[in-house]
């Protein structure tokens, strides 16, 4: 897997070029995530209606409501939902780097980090290139968290895909998933007709969307 | 009437059941809390046992998957177990089997969750203290993926019942579960702790399992079966459906029966009708019986061959090393961790793990140390105690096939660690002593050697499960030590026994051990010693003075204290490097060097004061500036933190006291830490003593430690918007418990007007000026 080395410096907050040795450190945690971690997802489509709640999976009684859910599923007739993680394992990964030294720890974090995110971009990717193929557009991918999406709906998700038990995933008492490298995300399906941003929407304006004084923002 | 299961299952095919719980899903039921159904609606369960027993089944699982008192609280388990036991044996009569369905406890143990190995074990163990009275022919622990949960079932099963047990995990189509366990290691750890069969269940279809079916035949030397699922679920509708039919299922199964493996049956999506048409397709062929003697250590995702020669690494051990000792006195077992790291990186094949000294409590130290050091080591373990209560323990917690260091050749020793060896399946390392003290003589060794693989065979541990150390004396103190090792090690080796050496200790009290050690080391290697309990990062090395040593040919070591004590070491020979630049550099790998050279008990205060300290503001002030990076304040911190660990074990008193207690968490319903650990790093060199919470933390596990510590000061970090709210709510009720606490915060998302409004008393933006801020008030 290609881990890109600039993302990795982002979620380190080091801007510019950064120091001598950064790079090569950089480079030998991510090879080694690379050989050691295998993401896994899985993937489900759903029929959706639109009912006073929200939105709701056809032949279920799972409904996704707020705002954010409604501005960004206008439209649409049909949603993915995907789960992808870095497996248990990149908990133990992570451990390992963190035992060898703080630097090799902070790094791991976020070279898993940048190594999930690219993992979804893919999954991003894919589903937006397979619905063009059907004349159809996809919406951005929004998770659990962002906006007024409540982290409550996380446990539906994780159900509806069989998360749990496929890919070992849980959820604790305050819905934070477990393995924390570990990314949920909803992406919607509908006519090329609706005003659309198009699959796999560039970086810079998932960031626009959320509050300004992350330290992340690109 | 039925012949007994064991025996049963090795004379001809047999045919398993398919799902229960997806069968009572597509009869209307709901999977949760199943095992009710055993009380509420028998009928309907006895109907899918008289389905499969109808297609073909030779066994039917009892519909008990989940019924532990963590899937179902507050339920009486003894009349569900009782009563599905009740209706399986109705349905299977005399002649047919009835297994226990017994399947993980859906709490994740350490580390990956919170649950301890003994509560895993008492849940099983009430479940098996059930079933032990019960008409069950075997008990099925299935669709397992953690193989500590697994060895905890085996041990509740094998202690509380006299029934057959058979193992079976779910595995990936990578040979892996998704806790990484590898098939080898999960075959050669269900094996050593006795398990009738095992086998591969759930997760996949036919077709992916096949391989997964074919590597555990490679181990296998008891019966094995394999249960798929009708391939893989898909949503339509509101149901999930398989995609692979019985047909197809059955021509699936057919080329895994091919492999020899005699038991088949389905998991979930199967059906009667998956069943009857499988043993249509196989009933007529071929079956091996598995005899695969692997002769490995293991750990839950490897398997190390017990080949010559085997780097077994020593460094966990606390004789001679006072930061070790000092880390195992405090209850702080990170340092340990790193050597368990720093040793696997360096190439270690094993990992010794010895915690014996005085002033701990071994036992639970040992077991501590076992989990710790697996948290963050795939390599097994060679658990390294004299104390029977302890090496027990540590045996039940260790995961994988470990190897026992020591037993000796008294009655008294072998009586200890033999049965303990025989029951979880252990090797066993036989040290050539006794009463009398070491022999001086090979032959006397060798004799001392035959009694111990003598006795092993009394108690039932194969002679292959031994390794002999021949033990390494000091060349310093005579001149032939070195000699009468090297001859034990070979006439061993003639006898095919497998031979062990604790290496360094030929080289104690001369200079430059490494050279002699290396000299030894490639000796041994050409005799074929099994295994080398030294430093990993020793290499084999050729030196004539070494050689002359070592034979015996020099007397008093004189010529190599001459020739080779001379030589500065090549490690330190071209690096000058102050306490203020490595520091401020992060070296931290050069700090232990300068803790030897530049260090001791008179300068210490000084070279915090005037180099450790300005080293990490300087480091601060630069990264204040922009003009270094959160990784390199990073690196300046951990390399302060190994210089300050070791002043500390080895000058400062009790009564060196911390300046201020620190409780510092990430908020509840956040994961985001890593600014957290920054803070922590940091201002644990600048005196205060910080306790860790983790993330996801809320007030009430605040409290707890505000009760155990007293803290003068909780610092709470969030990074996301959404918790925010959390980080007021717990600011808010830490004032209420406590006015006197100072809190501080920080986090992406915090700022000082936001910290003002909660009520907190500091707010920084980074951990630099955590440190200003905080030694404003408690600076001294």
């Amino acid at each position: 897997m290609n881990i890109d080395i600039n993302e990795v410096k982002r979620y380190l907050r080091v801007k510019g070029g950064g120091y001598e040795g950064l790079d090569e450190t950089i480079r030998r945690v991510a090879d080694k995530a690379s050989a050691e971690l295998c993401p896994k997802s899985i993937i489900n489509k759903f029929a959706v209606e639109w009912t006073e709640e929200g939105l709701r999976l056809k032949g279920t009684d799972i409904v996704f409501g707020g705002n954010l859910v409604r501005k960004t599923f206008d439209g649409c007739d049909e949603i993915y939902i995907f789960a992808a993680t870095l497996t248990l394992e990149s908990e133990l990964f992570m451990k390992k780097q963190a035992a060898l030294g703080a630097v090799e720890g902070i790094v791991s974090d976020c070279v898993l980090t940048t190594m999930i995110e690219s993992c979804c971009d893919d999954i991003d990717g894919a589903i937006a290139a397979r619905e063009a193929a059907r004349g159809r557009s996809v919406t951005r991918r929004i998770s659990c968290g962002y906006g007024d999406f409540p982290l409550e709906c996380q446990k539906d998700i994780l159900d509806i895909l069989g998360a749990g038990k496929i890919l070992g995933v849980k959820l604790n008492e305050n819905n934070m998933m477990y393995p924390n490298k570990t990314v949920t995300a909803l992406m919607g399906v509908k006519d090329m007709s609706f005003e659309t941003v198009g699959g796999g929407e560039a970086m810079a304006d998932k960031c626009s969307s959320c509050c300004s004084c992350c330290e992340f923002k690109r | 009437m039925r012949d007994f299961i064991s025996r049963r299952i090795r004379c001809g095919r047999f045919y398993l059941d398919g799902g229960m719980g997806s069968t009572l899903i597509s009869m209307g039921y709901s999977t949760n809390g199943a095992e009710k159904l055993n009380l509420s609606s028998p009928s309907a369960i006895k109907k899918i046992h008289d389905d499969y027993f109808a297609a073909g089944s030779d066994i039917v699982y009892t519909n008990t998957f989940g019924a532990n008192r963590l899937k179902l609280p507050g339920e009486n388990l003894r009349q569900i177990i009782t009563a599905a036991v009740k209706t399986a044996r109705l349905s299977a009569g005399d002649d047919r089997y009835v297994g226990y369905s017994c399947g993980p406890l859906g709490e994740l143990l350490e580390p990956f969750g919170s649950m301890t190995f003994d509560e895993a074990y008492d849940c099983f163990r009430e479940q098996a203290e059930i079933v032990a009275n019960l008409d069950v022919d075997c008990v099925v622990l299935e669709t397992i993926t953690d193989l500590k949960e697994l060895k905890a079932a085996i041990l509740a099963f094998r202690e509380h019942t006299n029934l057959p047990v058979w193992a079976s995990m779910s595995f990936e189509s990578n040979k892996r579960t998704y806790t990484g366990v590898s098939i080898g290691g999960f075959v050669l750890t269900a094996q050593g702790l006795g398990v009738d069969a095992l086998g591969v269940n759930c997760g996949m279809g036919p077709d992916m399992m096949y391989e997964n079916a074919l590597e555990l035949t490679k181990y296998a030397s008891v019966s094995v079966f394999v249960k798929p699922n009708a391939g893989m679920p898909y949503f339509k509708d509101g149901k999930t459906f398989y995609d692979v039919d019985a047909d197809l299922f059955a021509e699936q199964m057919s080329k895994i029966a091919d492999l020899g493996i005699s038991m088949l049956g389905g998991c979930c999506g199967t059906t009667a009708e998956y069943i009857k048409k499988t043993k249509e397709a196989t009933e007529g062929k071929p079956y091996r019986i598995f005899g695969n003697i692997t002769d490995a250590v293991c750990s839950a995702s490897k398997v190390v061959p017990l080949s010559p020669t085997l780097v077994i690494g020593e460094r966990i051990n606390p004789t001679g090393k006072p930061r070790l000792k000092q880390a195992l006195t405090d209850g702080d077992f990170d340092y340990l961790v790193s050597l368990a790291v720093e040793q696997t990186e360096a190439g270690a094949q094993i990992l010794d793990v010895n915690v014996g000294m005085g002033g701990i409590d071994e036992k639970e130290c040992l077991v501590k140390a076992v989990d710790a050091v697996q948290a963050v080591s795939e390599l097994p373990l060679c658990v390294d105690t004299s104390r029977k209560t302890a090496l027990e323990e540590a045996l039940r917690h260790a995961v994988g096939v470990v190897i026992i260091n020591s037993v000796n050749g008294e009655e008294q020793s072998m009586a200890d660690v033999f049965p303990l060896a025989k029951k979880y399946g252990a090797y066993v390392i036989g040290l050539c002593l006794d009463g009398d003290g070491v022999p001086e003589t090979a032959e006397k060794r060798l004799e001392i050697a035959r009694r111990i693989l003598d006795g092993a065979e009394k108690y039932g541990v194969e002679r292959d499960k031994i390794l002999i150390d021949a033990l390494t004396m000091a060349v310093s103190v005579n001149d032939n030590n070195a000699a009468v090792t090297a001859e034990t090690v070979r006439r061993l080796t003639e006898m095919g026994v497998k031979t062990v050496l604790g290496l360094s200790n030929v080289s104690f009290g001369l200079p430059n051990r490494n050279v002699i050690n290396g000299e030894f080391l490639r000796q041994m290697i050409e005799m074929k010693l099994t295994a080398a309990i030294i430093n990993p990062t020793l290499k084999p090395r050729a030196d004539k003075y070494a050689r002359k040593a070592l034979a015996g040919q020099d007397k008093g070591c004189a010529d190599y204290i001459a020739n080779v004590g001379g030589i500065k070491a090549e490690e330190t020979a071209s690096k000058e490097v102050g306490v203020f630049d490595a520091v401020l550099k992060g070296l931290k790998g050069e700090c232990g060097r300068l803790f030897k050279e530049k260090i001791n008990k008179d300068n210490f205060m000084s070279v915090i004061d005037g180099d450790i300290i300005p080293a990490l503001n300087e480091l601060g002030r630069r990264y204040e500036e922009g003009k270094a990076f959160l990784p390199q304040l990073i690196a300046g911190a951990e390399s302060a933190k190994v210089l300050l660990d070791e002043i500390k074990a080895s000058y400062m008193t009790e009564s060196s006291a911390a300046k201020a207690v620190m409780l510092i968490a990430t908020v509840k319903g956040d994961v985001h830490d890593i600014g957290k650990n920054i803070v922590k790093a940091v201002l644990s060199n600048y005196g205060y003593k910080i306790i860790d919470l983790g993330k996801d933390v809320g007030f009430e596990k605040i409290k707890e430690n505000i009760d155990k510590y007293k803290p003068s000061i909780v610092g709470l970090s969030a990074l996301m918007t959404t918790t925010l709210d959390n980080m007021a709510d717990i600011v808010k009720k830490i004032k209420a418990y406590d006015k006197n606490i100072v809190v501080a915060v920080g986090g992406a998302v915090v700022t000082q007007s936001f910290a003002d409004s909660i009520g907190a008393d500091v707010y920084s933006k980074d951990a630099q000026e955590a440190v200003r801020k905080l030694e404003a008030v408690f600076g001294r």
